[in-house]
């Protein structure tokens, strides 16, 4: 008689969770060639922390812990990104801590959150340290690995169209990401190349980042707050307050998104408007974490108003006009 | 005549974004949240309950408002009896909007709405509001206007969160934090995202 | 032995009286604020610091009791439709006097507390016993009054001190460290979590004395 060995079932997020680690794959290394090693130190320690604190979360809750839940890690990560190169080894730390614990753990694990738990953890931050998440050092300057990196630190592009004014960064530096900014939200092509690649895998659904995007795009267009043409606006807006980021990280993410297409179009334009709304209205530059902590929580009620659409449609017998 | 309809309007639709969205009843002054937290489950009841607090609310400011004017001027210690002043003007409110709701409600909502009406008048979302437009030194356009849209505000509360049960009240909920420990964390989050519209704490 | 043979007798009677003593147990297992779900405007909104927490605890004592008190006494004289509105009047006139004690006692520190004070006459915590169908009587009233407050009054001056530590390093306006650890502490936002998580711990504790009780008596 043969023994055949089954196999554990992989944990639901394996899947989603491995193709986005992939992605960050790219960001992280980019930032350490402009930043230097500061930021794989950055990314070793929000590892550790989102490791430790599922173990304790699965101490305290008497549940088996599943090695290949990837969520916390990858949670740990996108928030990491979201800092500063310079940024202190305790608010790396910390965040990572309120991510997986407050942001996933405590509402039940993977997918039982009603916001994205990396989202909340910045905003978190973002409250507690505001000088030290909204202020950022140059590429190839000096940052050093101790405690203190004693990097000259710059306020960002998002911070000079909050205040009316047009940032001195060139187009091409914009693009590529080779301006003072969050460690990994600035590498356009590269956000952009691997929103293709989720996309084309599957893990994305094109409606909402194209929702998401063509809104922004569209309200940057209309609502120029900066003395440039409109194109201009469009480009700074696009290119700067990690807006293409949270396209890919924050806000397509499967375990949030509605379920039907035309709920994923809506919740996509609604994240947008949201998002445009807090970073012209809103006192944090990076607008987009707050306006996902108010949309992510609306997703099934966008997919409840499209069944009952579709009921109706089905019971008249013909498409309404 | 058209200046005056544009700054009416204007001042409407200020208020109106500082009551629904910078300074919201709940999420950036927490008002009224155990009151929220027995109406998540039931969606007619906060339909109901929302129509009610913001009649009552706006009745009772206009009411406080002239109430205000007398006090100032002949009572000593005007913040010793000011609370009982409200309260009193919530109590024509209840009345009024009891009277109203008796004639005018659907027959088979006259039930609830007079069962919902004495929660929707005697709560610190509408106590709280009338003493803001005292401290804030509105005008009576101005406090209705502000009566009205923190009453929005409430109701878009209560909406966001019930929303938000569905997906939180789970099994998969640790036991710790089923019912209201992971109900606050929820609308921690909600006033996170509110905090980042004002980038402050408002002052009480 | 003698606790073992009456334990014989009357399993339905320690059926119940696990969850009655849970139900009485006002300071802990059915505290107010953690449990029942009342108070949570102070607790959440205005205990930024010790000293507010300090002001609506000692409001909260001057408060619940006496309504709870008066409200039980003319209780068949207020017709059901009414009795919230009467609770209100009472709180309301009893407000006054417990302002100027509390003025007395705290001096300008009661301004702080703001809006908060006032609020506190309609809270659920001081109105709850008037959506309750049924007289208590004098003795329960007094005895759950106090219980009551004592229990909001823990859980207020609990968040206060951990808020103000946590949200500007101070305790009672002592500075203890350089800077503050959580500045977030000090927004309402903070107050949610705070509460959540003492809320969360009580549960917790709160579950194992049920499945302790629930061993012991099984066995």
């Amino acid at each position: 008689m043969s023994k055949t060995r089954f196999a554990q079932p992989r944990h639901p997020s394996f899947v989603p969770c491995r193709d986005y680690l992939f992605a960050l794959l790219p960001l992280y290394g980019m930032a350490t060639y402009l930043y230097g090693l500061r930021v794989p130190i950055l990314a070793a320690l929000s590892v550790v922390t989102a490791l430790c604190c599922d173990l304790l979360a699965a101490l305290l809750t008497r549940r088996r812990y599943d090695i290949s839940d990837l969520s916390s890690l990858l949670f740990g990560l996108i928030y990491t990104a979201m800092l500063p190169a310079s940024v202190d080894y305790s608010v790396a730390v910390l965040g990572t801590a309120v991510t997986v614990l407050l942001g996933k753990a405590a509402f039940g694990g993977y997918g039982r959150y009603p916001f994205h738990p990396a989202a909340f953890g910045f905003a978190f931050m973002s409250v507690c340290l505001p000088q030290e998440i909204y202020q950022y050092p140059r590429p190839f300057s000096e940052i050093g690995v101790g405690f203190d990196s004693g990097a000259t630190l710059y306020s960002g592009v998002a911070n000079a169209l909050r205040l009316g004014g047009v940032p001195n960064v060139d187009r091409t530096d914009l693009l590529l990401g080779q301006y003072a900014g969050p460690l990994g939200t600035t590498f356009c092509l590269i956000l952009l190349a691997c929103l293709v690649l989720l996309i084309a895998r599957g893990t994305v659904a094109w409606q909402i980042p194209a929702g998401y995007l063509a809104t922004c795009a569209l309200w940057a267009f209309v609502f120029v707050r900066i003395p440039a043409s409109r194109l201009e606006s469009v480009m700074y807006e696009m290119l700067s307050g990690a807006v293409i980021f949270c396209a890919v990280f924050i806000i397509s993410a499967p375990s949030l998104a509605p379920k039907s297409r035309r709920a994923k179009a809506l919740y996509g334009v609604v994240m947008g408007i949201a998002a445009m709304f807090y970073r012209t209205v809103g006192v944090y530059e990076m607008g987009v974490c707050f306006a996902a902590l108010l949309v992510n929580p609306l997703a099934p009620y966008f997919d409840r108003v499209f069944a009952r659409t579709r009921v109706r449609v089905r019971r008249g017998g013909r498409r309404k006009k | 005549m058209t200046e005056l309809l544009l700054n009416a309007v204007t001042t409407f639709f200020t208020l109106s974004i500082v009551a629904v969205a910078v300074q919201n009843t709940v999420f950036a002054r927490a008002l009224s949240i155990s009151r929220l937290l027995s109406l998540v489950d039931d969606t007619t009841s906060t339909g109901i309950f929302g129509v009610l607090l913001i009649c009552v609310s706006t009745i009772g400011g206009v009411l406080n408002w002239f109430a205000n004017r007398l006090l100032v001027r002949f009572v000593p210690w005007p913040g010793l009896v000011r609370p009982l002043v409200m309260v009193l003007c919530m109590s024509v409110a209840y009345f009024l909007v009891f009277a109203v709701t008796v004639k005018l409600a659907p027959y088979d909502k006259i039930r609830k709405a007079v069962d919902t009406l004495p929660g929707a008048t005697f709560n610190c979302a509408v106590i709280g509001t009338l003493l803001l437009s005292v401290s804030m030194q509105l005008d009576l356009f101005e406090t209705v206007c502000y009566t009205v849209s923190s009453g929005i505000g409430y109701v878009f509360a209560v909406a966001l969160v019930t929303e938000g049960q569905r997906r939180i009240q789970t099994d998969h909920t640790p036991i710790a934090f089923r019912g209201l420990p992971v109900t606050l964390l929820y609308l921690a989050g909600l006033a996170l995202a509110v905090y980042g519209l004002s980038g402050y704490s408002v002052a009480f | 032995m003698k606790w073992k043979k009456w334990k014989a007798r009357v399993p339905s009677a320690l059926a119940l009286s696990l969850e009655e003593s849970m139900r009485r147990d006002l300071l802990f297992l059915n505290n107010p604020v953690l449990v029942q779900g009342l108070a949570l405007t102070p607790a959440v909104g205005v205990t930024t610091t010790l000293q507010n927490a300090l002001v609506l605890s000692a409001a909260a004592l001057l408060l619940i009791t006496p309504v709870r008190l008066i409200g039980d006494l003319l209780y068949e004289r207020i017709p059901s439709r009414l009795r919230m509105l009467v609770y209100s009047i009472i709180a309301a006139l009893v407000y006054i006097p417990a302002v100027i004690i509390l003025s007395l006692v705290f001096g300008a520190q009661v301004n702080n507390a703001g809006i908060f004070l006032p609020v506190l006459i309609v809270d659920g915590v001081v109105l709850s016993r008037a959506e309750i169908p049924s007289r208590e009587g004098i003795g329960y009233a007094l005895r759950n009054g106090l219980m009551t407050s004592f229990g909001v009054s823990m859980v207020l001056v609990l968040t206060g001190a951990v808020r103000e530590f946590l949200g500007a390093g101070k305790l009672y306006g002592v500075q203890l460290l350089k800077t503050a650890p959580l500045p977030v502490a000090s927004t309402v936002a903070g107050g949610f979590i705070t509460v959540a998580l003492f809320a969360a711990a009580l549960q917790a504790v709160a579950n194992r004395y049920k499945r302790a009780r629930a061993g012991g008596d099984a066995k």
